[in-house]
């Protein structure tokens, strides 16, 4: 497993928390490529790697007025669930599919990445690490699970989630024969670089993954 | 870009297109079918809102349904109490904002609301065409309208937009005319009818044909097959609206509550209220129309020769939003999808968006916040 982290200028000088994969995709992401963006929210990502990489973006949410708002930026936008929209795409017609933050919220993730890696060369996923030592020590000490900036919300008012760490993915991808060609860990701070036991370190992971040749 | 303040905005003050007049474009070339039967000449009815600009950059074309017309916006007199089909979508501040656009809205070949059609008087035998004229397509309806777009001077539209048979007509001139189209918009449309859509037209088109008024189209005018032409309007207009739509109308209200009513009256609202709808509809439409327009639509189909839709859309280059309406079970949401699917899989620039509506195919015609806002950010100026 390689570990780089990507020298981009932006990345120092940003605070935003929800910028930062986007900071790294676009750092992976080749010019005049095509990217599929599953979740793309109001369109930021793919409006940047338009601009920035002169990418054919398309982005899939079911949210109406996230679709509005990409509407407004200029961004391709399909209105539909993820596996719903995966499914009216052909074989390895996008060079990137993007996940950033979606994948817990998948039934049957497993499924989506399998289907995302026959659409896509390569699959882009951006989580948060559920593993982090913080969130671990938090149920550890109080039974129960983190809230905080990243999980704002009550345990009552919380979207089902299938809880994701970096670990998880790791063996995911072991147990799949998917390769993980690259991938970026940032601390709790999800700006440092985190060089060692990701897994317990990390707060924010990267993922490129993609099928053995 | 703030996207919150868009979206909990308050619309910003808008105002009405206004006092308008409809003109005719008399077009005295021969026009050439798709079937290749052709007329000598033809006319077609418009109404324009807003100024080309000098650049002639800003030009929006509005495509009508199956029972619309060329009056989408404004109204004929101060005492006209009804405007435009599209009032609350077209005008100064409004989605499509004639402070910005010169909107024109044209009629439909084959029509009979001011457009040549089997009820317009054939110049070879001064007879009325009926039933010689020639069935017009999707595509013939586009064809005469790129030459009313001649005649106004516009070379390239900014966009075309148009809902049900409209949103046919306007991904068939993304097709035909991809240089002379910068963007669409196809509401509540499909690529191409289903069996259902296709029996509901079958229907109609039977009672029309089965009224003792029909004569072979040889009718007198006023004097056809206006029964027919009601009922098939009736039931289309089931069509058109929804289960809960109706629903939320009538609720099984009652006109007579006594029980000495014949089985001939009214005796719930909706009755009334479909009875209205055919009767309406025969004072101002034809029934040759309404048979070939039907038609139109039962043969309109984009699937290409290999049974793929992004065969047909491969020369679009027009940027394109195709938005669908969940309640919507003529042209249902799916059908949509597949449009802006295909292009997208062509490599288009193309999106999907879906308005909770209520009331069906015909949600598209009802002002609403969602849908505005789709339009409005799709016309954004960038």
């Amino acid at each position: 497993m390689t570990e780089r982290f990507p020298k981009s200028p932006f990345l120092r000088r940003t605070n935003k928390r929800r910028q930062i994969d986007f900071e790294i995709m676009a750092e992976w992401i080749e010019e005049n490529s095509s990217v599929l963006d599953l979740g793309c929210g109001r369109g930021v990502l793919l409006r940047e790697l338009m601009d920035r990489k002169k990418v054919y973006g398309v982005g899939v949410d079911s949210n109406p007025d996230k679709i509005a708002s990409c509407v407004k930026r200029g961004v391709n936008a399909f209105q539909e669930d993820v596996s719903g929209a995966l499914s009216r795409f052909r074989k390895s017609s996008f060079d990137y599919v993007v996940l950033t933050r979606t994948l817990e919220l998948f039934e049957e993730p497993g499924e989506v990445i399998a289907e995302a890696l026959t659409v896509g060369r390569s699959v882009l996923v951006g989580a948060v690490n559920r593993g982090y030592w913080r969130n671990r020590i938090s149920f550890l000490l109080r039974g129960r699970t983190t809230k905080n900036a990243v999980y704002p919300l009550w345990w009552e008012e919380s979207p089902l989630s299938n809880h994701l760490s970096v670990g998880e993915l790791v063996g995911f991808a072991e147990r799949n024969n998917l390769k993980i060609s690259r991938s970026v860990y940032l601390r709790g701070d999800w700006k440092t670089p985190c060089s060692m036991l990701p897994n317990w370190l990390a707060g924010y992971a990267i993922f490129e993954i993609q099928r053995p040749q | 870009m703030n996207d919150a303040s868009q979206i909990h905005s308050e619309s910003p003050v808008s105002g009405e297109v206004g006092i308008v007049r409809y003109q005719d474009f008399l077009c005295e070339e021969e026009f050439r079918f798709e079937s290749g039967e052709t007329i000598p000449s033809f006319q077609l009815r418009y109404e324009t809102y807003g100024k080309l600009n000098r650049e002639k950059s800003n030009a929006i074309l509005i495509c009508h349904a199956l029972s619309g017309d060329h009056h989408s916006a404004g109204v004929y007199s101060l005492q006209d109490r009804k405007p435009g089909w599209w009032n609350q979508m077209i005008g100064p501040g409004k989605p499509i904002d004639t402070n910005r656009f010169y909107v024109v809205s044209s009629n439909c070949l084959g029509g009979c609301q001011g457009s040549t059609g089997p009820t317009s008087i054939n110049p070879k035998t001064g007879e009325p065409y009926r039933l010689s004229f020639p069935l017009p397509t999707i595509r013939d309806m586009v064809a005469a309208q790129a030459k009313l777009m001649d005649h106004l001077g516009v070379d390239r539209l900014f966009c075309v937009i148009g809902g049900s048979m409209g949103g046919m007509q306007t991904l068939q001139w993304a097709i035909d005319f991809p240089d002379r189209v910068e963007s669409i918009i196809a509401l509540a449309t499909t690529p191409r009818q289903n069996d259902q859509a296709i029996a509901f037209n079958a229907v109609g088109r039977t009672a029309i044909l089965q009224d003792p008024g029909w004569q072979n189209g040889e009718y007198a005018t006023g004097n056809g097959p206006n029964v027919g032409l009601s009922v098939a309007r009736m039931m289309a207009h089931i069509t058109y609206v929804s289960e809960e739509g109706l629903e939320e109308k009538f609720g099984r209200a009652r006109r007579l509550l006594d029980s000495e009513q014949t089985l001939e009256e009214i005796e719930f609202e909706v009755e009334s209220y479909l009875r209205y709808q055919g009767r309406v509809f025969v004072s101002r439409f034809d029934p040759i129309t309404y048979i070939y327009f039907t038609k139109a639509l039962d043969r309109f189909d984009l699937y290409g020769p290999s049974g793929e839709l992004e065969e047909t859309f491969a020369k679009v280059s027009a940027r394109s939003l195709v938005i669908g309406f969940t309640s919507d079970w003529l042209f249902p949401p799916e059908h949509n999808r597949r449009v802006a699917a295909a292009l997208l899989r062509a490599g288009k620039d193309a999106s999907y968006a879906e308005v909770d509506m209520k009331f069906g195919h015909d949600s598209f015609l009802l002002d609403s916040e969602e849908l505005s806002l789709f339009i409005r950010n799709f016309l954004i100026e960038r």
